[in-house]
């Protein structure tokens, strides 16, 4: 089985090996350049992907790790997962924020959350908030998001 | 009817089988015979998934609940278009989906592969139908659509509410006829590897199928966008979650290898480069196939974990490593033809414009895994939210704009000073006096000025290209108004791919816009109270609940104006389906080629007061008319071309004659 493909392909190039002023090769200054390049680009992008992580990376937890490390966590944002908590849920009379209990089973965490409830907000619904856990221990949420199951049970 | 759904795929899972056995041992034989019965076999499958195909929406349509996926999906009250979405509603049902497009790929390469590519084919064969059969298998034993119930209930689940949109019934199809569209490549790409015909047969006979799936994918994830921004209600389009990544990696891996290939078919470069992509490209489409379903990434799109999820894992292992190690064996026979020979050239740009593509991946990539590495590593699990991604990823893609204006007009090997002068003297200053326009209009934003300027000077490099070629086929003789079809008409892959670019500058200047410039306000309104952002003005009429039979709607109404005129009336309802706990939301949205004004009604108070979220999304529109201009340019590439077929059949001939001879002794 032969593999060579042979001179054919060389009708496809634009100009000619032969008459080309670059057809002396120079292979290893042009390695060089490549090298340079490539190393420049992977540079620029171990930097972007490492400035992206430390400013915009969080802890993602349950609300029983939240608990256990609050004092490493600090008041640095992070996201925490739980469900929430059936007849917790009120409106604040201004209307625009809510406030909530969630839990992961062992422990709660109460929240507060100014914002746009997502649909798929209700009791016993997995929400995942980002926010800052306060000294007195309530979770102020900036986003809020549900689980979203594509099978959904109905009503019973 | 289930009984001969589930015997239809029980069968086409037994046939794909043999066909891969028949197809590998008629390659290594040479055995004629063998080979026409496995290209029936794979024919039968075709028949045979799609029976199973038809048969599951036949269900849908006729609410027979004895099936528990029709039961599950589904509901007397849904109408006939999401009836048949119940098809990709649910795991079991996109896998057959999945089954059923490969199946029916196959059989297509199978009947236009009657007298070419004789010894590819067979091999590729193997490949998809082994891959069919893994599929059937996991359909047949953990996902069966046909199972069935006992008790059958007299109306179904119904359709979760969310998914009843005109985005969501298009989002999943096209996205799936991109996944397994790569198949067709990717099989090819195998099959080269395995015969050692390592030369551009593979990329020329997959051409077309390497663009049709492109544009699949490209159209899948804007109709998820799309469907997210008038359905998910959060005033966005694209929230970097997991399976939305899932959708995205392929994508820019995928686009990758689709200007690649130009490379090793014009100066036979790049050729291993080609390999590893489009391996990778197809890891990442079974990848987003079945990340979705798999409950292993946090995600809100996150289902309950499914028993198939470690099957594709394996699934995903055997491709990568098989595909791999075969590519190692070749490893020798696989160098380029020629050197690279000057940084400013057109082969380097091209190789730039897929270092970009492929490190966005891996930042991507790398974000959406994060949480797993350093659980894995420091013992605590932390994520990345968008922040990360639109931070890494904005220069990035801001870069790949720029070479893809540089790319197509760039010489080759080595480019000269009057080149660049010719192509690029125009453009660039144009958008120079753009972008000093946009600061002294007040937009300070480096990123966001970049990259209008970077919109602008590629946008103008195309123009110009199609300036200069109308311009000369006027001097023929050709009228002004027949010159530009003309022009286009007479270099399709090359027009075509111009206007694709202009898609993707559209899609790119809607996300600048909406990025950086979006306004928003939260408020609580009594009826006959006002709100006004930006030049609009909106009025709270009423706040009323009304049912229907299957949801109770909360229906905000409001009065816009702009600028005092009158724009009528705007409705954000929130609807409560009878078969669901959690409410929809109904984006109130008016849209014009300068912003989308969008309403969202989050809640309401006892009292009667609703709570508004207003936003104005500047340039929104585009992102979508640039997706339609993406297709339109997809299919000029796609259509077939005198001188392409030309230059295929020329070299076909040329290579393939003494080739027959050899390959068959």
């Amino acid at each position: 089985m032969s593999t060579q493909w042979g001179p054919v392909i060389g009708t496809m190039d634009p100009p000619s090996e032969a008459n080309s002023p670059v057809a002396k090769r120079k292979p290893f200054f042009k390695r060089k350049q490549f090298l340079i390049a490539g190393m420049i680009l992977a540079a620029i992008f171990g930097y972007l992907i490492y400035s992206g992580v430390m400013s915009a990376g969080m802890y993602y937890m349950t609300v029983s790790e939240l608990m256990a490390q609050r004092n490493m966590v600090g008041t640095d944002q992070v996201r925490v997962q739980g469900k929430v908590v059936a007849d917790s849920v009120k409106q604040d009379p201004s209307g625009q924020t809510i406030r909530f209990t969630i839990s992961d089973g062992q422990q709660s965490l109460p929240v507060v959350y100014t914002g746009v409830v997502p649909d798929g907000f209700e009791p016993e619904a997995e929400a995942i908030l980002e926010g800052t856990l306060s000294p007195e221990g309530t979770f102020a949420a900036v986003s809020l998001k549900t689980k979203c199951a594509s099978k959904y049970n109905p009503l019973e | 009817m289930s009984v001969i759904g589930e015997g239809a795929l029980i069968i086409a899972f037994i046939v794909a089988i043999y066909a891969a056995f028949a197809s590998f041992v008629a390659a290594r034989s040479g055995r004629q015979d063998l080979w026409l019965s496995a290209r029936s076999a794979v024919l039968v499958t075709a028949v045979l998934t799609g029976v199973a195909s038809l048969l599951l929406i036949r269900a849908f349509v006729v609410h027979d609940f004895s099936l528990k996926y029709v039961a599950d999906y589904s509901s007397r009250d849904l109408s006939l278009i999401y009836l048949i979405s119940g098809l990709w509603a649910g795991q079991d049902g996109s896998l057959l989906l999945w089954a059923t497009l490969c199946a029916l790929f196959a059989g297509i390469v199978v009947l236009q592969s009657y007298r070419q590519n004789r010894e590819l084919v067979p091999y590729v064969m193997t490949i998809m139908m082994a891959l069919l059969s893994a599929f059937l298998g996991v359909i047949i034993f953990t996902s069966n659509p046909f199972q069935t119930l006992t008790r059958v209930p007299s109306d179904g689940m119904g359709l979760n509410p969310l998914l009843q949109n005109p985005g969501m019934f298009m989002h999943p199809p096209t996205l799936y006829f991109g996944y397994v569209g790569f198949t067709v490549p990717f099989a090819f790409a195998i099959a080269a590897l395995i015969t050692g015909r390592l030369g551009d047969q593979w990329i020329r006979s997959t051409r077309r199928w390497t663009l049709f799936a492109w544009v699949f994918l490209t159209l899948g994830n804007l109709f998820g966008a799309q469907w997210a921004y008038v359905e998910l209600g959060w005033g966005g389009y694209w929230g970097w979650d997991p399976v939305e990544n899932a959708s995205f990696l392929p994508w820019l891996t995928a686009t990758a290898f689709l200007h690649s290939v130009m490379i090793q078919q014009r100066r036979g470069m790049l050729k291993v480069w080609n390999m590893v992509l489009i391996i990778v490209t197809y890891a990442l489409t079974l990848f987003g196939t079945t990340i979705v379903r798999s409950g292993i990434l946090s995600s809100v799109h996150a289902f309950a974990g499914s028993p198939s999820g470690p099957v594709f894992i394996g699934l995903m292992a055997v491709v990568l490593l098989g595909s791999f190690w075969l590519l190692w064996e070749r490893l020798p026979r696989l160098s380029g033809e020629h050197e690279m020979d000057s940084l400013v050239s057109r082969e380097s740009s091209f190789l730039f414009n897929n270092v970009l593509l492929v490190g966005a991946a891996f930042a991507v990539f790398w974000g959406t895994v994060f949480p797993f590495i350093s659980e894995a590593v420091r013992g605590t699990k932390i994520v990345v939210g968008p922040r990360f991604f639109e931070q890494v990823t904005a220069p990035i893609f801001l870069a790949m704009i720029v070479v893809m204006g540089i790319c197509p007009l760039i010489g080759w090997r080595k480019a000269t000073v009057q080149n660049l002068f010719r192509n690029f003297l125009y453009p660039a200053g144009a958008s120079l006096v753009l972008a000093v326009a946009l600061y002294s209009l007040g937009i300070r934003e480096a990123l966001a000025l970049g990259a209008f300027w970077a919109v602008s000077f590629v946008g103008a490099t195309i123009l110009w290209e199609f300036a200069r070629g109308v311009r000369a086929h006027i001097r023929r003789g050709d009228s002004p108004i027949i010159a530009l079809p003309r022009l286009i008409w007479s270099n399709k892959p090359r027009y075509g791919g111009y206007i694709v670019h202009l898609g993707v500058l559209l899609v790119a200047l809607g996300i600048a816009g909406s990025m950086g410039f979006t306004k928003s306000k939260e408020v609580t309104l009594a009826p006959g109270e006002n709100v006004s952002i930006k030049n609009y003005d909106l009025g709270l009429v009423s706040l009323n609940k009304y049912s229907t039979a299957s949801k109770a709607v909360t229906a905000a109404t409001m009065t816009v104006t702009r600028d005092g005129k009158s724009l009528g009336r705007v409705v954000s309802e929130k609807a409560q389906h009878r078969n669901s706990d959690s409410p929809v939301t109904e984006v109130g949205i008016r849209s014009n080629l300068q912003e989308d004004l969008y309403v969202i009604l989050t809640g309401w108070t006892e009292d009667g007061r609703a709570n508004i979220k207003v936003q104005v999304n500047p340039l929104v529109l585009w992102i979508w008319i640039g997706g339609v201009v993406m297709l339109v340019g997809g299919v000029v590439t796609f259509w077939p071309d005198a001188r392409e077929a030309r230059r295929a059949v020329s070299r076909v001939s040329v290579r393939t004659v003494p080739e027959l001879g050899a390959g068959r002794a």
